[in-house]
């Protein structure tokens, strides 16, 4: 009976797991370095060869590359990073866009997408069927600064060494 | 001794950089759009000095050295002279607002190819702003001159 009891709970844990997550449709990111990062070739030919990237269009304003992933793609911050370095310039804020396919998922409570898993460091959460724009938290991912600044402001949430994305939600 | 070697060594190689970044070769040549549609190919403008120019209107350093571009463009009015601007932006209205914002009044092209134009290619531009300033034989004789030594290198050549 206890058995039967502790497979139900761990069927449902599996199948809760599966039904949260997240699609990933796009993203802003900002790179810094010593010239411009929007007027260089490397860095758009770079960040466009990604198999998950469809699009990477510069925007003056923002001074960011917007860009739209495909449906499905197996987005990875790791590999935008990767990207942005290769071509000789530094990530400095990243942001995605999604929105929820099933119940999002609370504060600290990870999810999967593509071959990554993430997780989110707010109290705020997105809601459901809303689309949401997050930060990706992490050394490499900001300006040193702006990650000095997340560390004291979110202290007790944030887990850096861990090979799950941190997430902040902006909106 | 071994200091005197190493001195004519950097000397040498300093004067190979120098040599190589002033070698004179021939314009590739490119036919690309106006914004009505016109066909305009580089190579119409032989016999006059041409001023190429790389840009995009989501390029910040472009914008500002259009600022530099209409400052010193009304000097070269009416000489033998061409401005020529390339834009690499993707978007025709993207283009067609900032030329009107930055009040470029010569001659504007465009490649909607953006970073994948052949152009460039053609061309190694890599980065924008990406300058060149073609003699009236159609060779390149420089690139990317800012400032006062584009203006001078400008007043050469019409001078020769």
């Amino acid at each position: 009976m206890q058995k039967s009891y502790l497979i139900i709970l761990l069927l449902s844990l599996w199948g809760g797991q599966q039904y949260s997550f997240a699609q990933f449709s796009g993203g802003r990111l900002q790179a810094t370095g010593l010239t411009c990062a929007l007027c260089n070739k490397a860095i758009h030919q770079s960040l466009e060869q990604l198999a998950f990237v469809e699009k990477v269009e510069a925007d003056i304003k923002s001074s960011s590359f917007t860009l739209t992933f495909r449906a499905n793609g197996a987005v990875s911050p790791a590999k935008l990073k990767a990207a942005v370095e290769d071509a000789g310039f530094f990530v400095g804020e990243l942001q995605l866009t999604g929105s929820w396919n099933q119940d999002p998922v609370e504060k600290g409570i990870p999810f999967v997408w593509g071959e990554q898993s993430f997780q989110f460091i707010s109290s705020k959460t997105p809601s459901l069927s809303k689309a949401f724009t997050c930060m990706v938290i992490g050394k490499g991912y900001l300006t040193e600064k702006s990650l000095k600044k997340l560390k004291t402001d979110y202290r007790e949430y944030l887990n850096l060494d861990s090979s799950i994305f941190q997430l902040l939600l902006i909106k | 001794m071994r200091f005197t070697i190493l001195i004519i060594f950097f000397l040498q190689l300093s004067v190979a950089v120098f040599a190589q970044a002033f070698k004179q070769e021939p314009a590739i040549d490119f036919k690309l759009p106006t914004s009505k549609g016109d066909s305009i190919s580089l190579s119409q403008f032989r016999g006059k000095v041409v001023l190429l120019d790389f840009w995009a209107s989501w390029c910040g350093p472009c914008r500002i050295a259009n600022k530099h571009l209409v400052k010193i463009y009304p000097n070269y009015r009416g000489k033998n002279i061409v401005f020529l601007s390339v834009s690499l932006d993707e978007k025709p209205s993207d283009w067609l607002s900032a030329v009107k914002k930055d009040k470029l009044s010569w001659l504007q092209l465009i490649d909607q190819k953006a970073w994948n134009s052949p152009v460039a290619a053609a061309w190694d531009v890599n980065s924008i702003p990406a300058t060149f300033l073609i003699d009236q034989e159609g060779n390149v004789i420089a690139r990317n001159l800012m400032g006062t030594a584009l203006e001078s290198g400008i007043n050469k050549l019409l001078n020769q």
